[in-house]
């Protein structure tokens, strides 16, 4: 337990940093919507007027930014990058961190398994994303709280919070599994980035085509939509796809981690 | 204790270790020398689980050391070459975790240690001098009583009197049964611990012997003063030895069967002084270095 207990250490810091980041995006976001809203329609008509290719890279495709669900949404989608970087930082700690700083000879000589090593890494991880998650939901209230509008967005809330914590586990997972695959620690980020970028740009791609099909197993950042969302529909079989997906990346990641030689990054 | 058998790891480099075999009995103290990049710290990597042998075996206490490292880490010692520790904890932090992670409840033998080396745990390792972290780093190798001991290099950055310290561990260890493999440059200390010497270069085992037979069974050296070194040396080189003028003095080098003729070359000089120079390992090592015959 006390790897566990470790790991939670050296992962506060970063944690404090990017529930900051959240909080602002969440509380102050939130309070911004005033402003849209007694834009009136010349806000609509501004975001009409943007080419779709860039209504995608920011996730206002088919958005109503004048209603508060349509606004949050917006939000909605700037927290899941967040997240899913974020998760991707933590599962390269998660899988690198000993090697990249060469104290691997320390964590992998004491009589514990590499699972179960892994194991607690993984956990600690979770925990963070879990924490996120939640805080996410806390955030987005205290935000509608200084908000003087009787609308009510707890489904949306709801909804998003348990997609941006599906969607972010995702991106761990697979993260998780390319880094325990690659021999090169060090090109790590390198990978891992270009993954993100290859499902972002996936995900703008989903945006574009009226009906995207199976292109949108591809785009996890997509995988819950915010006209779903805003619909009350919470998209099961997607969500079935992450979870499969998790399981299937973490059980190929322990795999391949109990055979990788660990050398150390010169 | 510690067996390996045809233990062959490639890199991508081609570099590596090819063929490794030898067998390390309970009770042994080993010395592993090599030059740099000569395959020490990848043996001992392979030996550690850390990395998978493409072929052969390696095994300790009849573990595989790759597919069983938990359950021989419970058992193990380790001191790696490069010792790096985790951010922002003191010694004794860090040694407690050790202990935490081992299950330790009994830290007599940590204090015994520490005592010893003269050391104090206390403030952030990241303030350590080299000769601190490496006096941390043996603390945590020793301190769980382990009857298998891996180190590498495990004297660097120790001043004379630390090192000496760390000579009557090893000592004591050795009384107390316990089986070790030291990988280093100190030739006096592995001398004075080692009981077995594994040399190894380029990947292959040029020599494992004991330290007396190695010593015994290399060539025998001797020093000539005479009248004309120089013309001495040219002379005994032409007639086939190993002769070289060192700070005004003949040194030969022959091996036993040679030693007759030897003596009869000599009585060809004007012979001032003739005296055996005692070899040293380093000498033994030395040539190994320079040559890479096997025994």
């Amino acid at each position: 337990m006390n790897i566990l207990r470790k790991e939670l250490r050296l992962g506060f810091k970063p944690f404090m940093l990017w529930i900051i980041g959240l909080f602002i995006l969440d509380v102050a976001g939130l309070i911004k919507f005033t402003g849209v809203s007694e834009g009136g329609a010349s806000m609509s008509a501004i975001v009409d007027q943007i080419p779709r290719v860039v209504q995608a890279l920011i996730g206002i495709v088919g958005i109503n930014i004048e209603s508060l669900s349509g606004y949050y949404s917006i939000l909605g989608y700037f927290v899941m990058l967040c997240a899913c970087i974020y998760a991707m930082f933590l599962a390269s700690n998660a899988v690198n961190r000993e090697i990249v700083d060469k104290t691997y000879e320390f964590i992998f000589t004491k009589p514990r398994s590499r699972g179960y090593i892994l194991s607690m890494k993984l956990i600690a991880g979770m925990i963070y994303l879990t924490l996120f998650a939640v805080l996410n939901i806390l955030f987005s209230y205290a935000g509608l709280s200084l908000l003087n509008i009787k609308e009510a967005i707890t489904n949306e809330i709801l909804y998003y919070s348990l997609a941006i914590y599906l969607v972010s586990s995702l991106y761990y997972a697979i993260t998780t599994l390319i880094l325990t695959i690659l021999n090169r620690p060090e090109k790590g980020t390198l990978y891992s980035n270009i993954f993100f970028f290859t499902t972002f740009v996936i995900g703008v791609g989903v945006d574009m085509l009226e009906k995207p099909g199976l292109l949108r197993v591809f785009a996890p950042l997509k995988y819950f939509t915010p006209a779903e969302i805003i619909n009350g529909n919470f998209n099961v079989a997607y969500a079935m796809v992450s979870i499969v997906c998790i399981s299937l990346c973490a059980i190929f990641a322990y795999q391949y981690f109990s055979k990788k030689d660990f050398k150390a990054v010169n | 204790m510690i067996k390996v058998t045809d233990l062959t790891l490639k890199y991508r480099s081609g570099k590596g270790v090819f063929d490794l075999n030898f067998e390390i009995k309970k009770g042994e103290v080993v010395g592993y020398l090599g030059p740099n990049g000569a395959g020490k710290t990848t043996t001992i990597r392979a030996l550690m689980g850390f990395i998978k042998q493409d072929d052969g075996s390696a095994s300790i206490n009849g573990l595989d050391t790759f597919a069983d490292a938990p359950e021989i880490m419970k058992n193990l010692g380790y001191l790696p070459g490069e010792i790096t520790f985790l951010e922002g904890m003191t010694g004794e932090e860090y040694l407690n975790y050790l202990a935490e992670v081992r299950g330790m409840k009994d830290l007599k033998r940590q204090r015994e240690l520490i005592k010893m080396f003269e050391f104090s745990p206390k403030g952030n390792i990241k303030k350590y001098s080299k000769g601190m972290k490496q006096k941390l780093g043996i603390v945590a190798a020793f301190m769980h009583d382990p009857d298998v001991l891996i180190l590498d290099e495990p004297t660097s950055g120790l001043d004379p009197l630390m090192q000496n310290r760390f000579v009557e561990l090893i000592q004591e260890e050795k009384r107390r049964g316990k089986t070790i493999l030291m990988s280093s440059h100190m030739f006096e200390e592995i001398e004075r611990t080692c009981d077995h010497v594994l040399i190894i270069k380029e990947g292959h085992l040029v020599a494992s012997a004991d330290i007396e037979t190695l010593k015994n069974s290399q060539r025998k050296g001797y020093e000539i003063k005479t009248k004309d070194n120089a013309q001495a040396v040219t002379l005994l080189t032409k007639l086939g030895f190993d002769a070289k003028l060192v700070n005004d003095i003949v040194e030969v080098y022959i091996t036993g069967e040679s030693t007759d003729q030897f003596i009869k070359s000599c009585s060809m000089l004007h012979i001032d002084s003739f005296d055996v120079k005692s070899q040293s390992l380093e000498d033994v090592f030395m040539h190994y270095y320079a040559k890479g015959a096997n025994v």
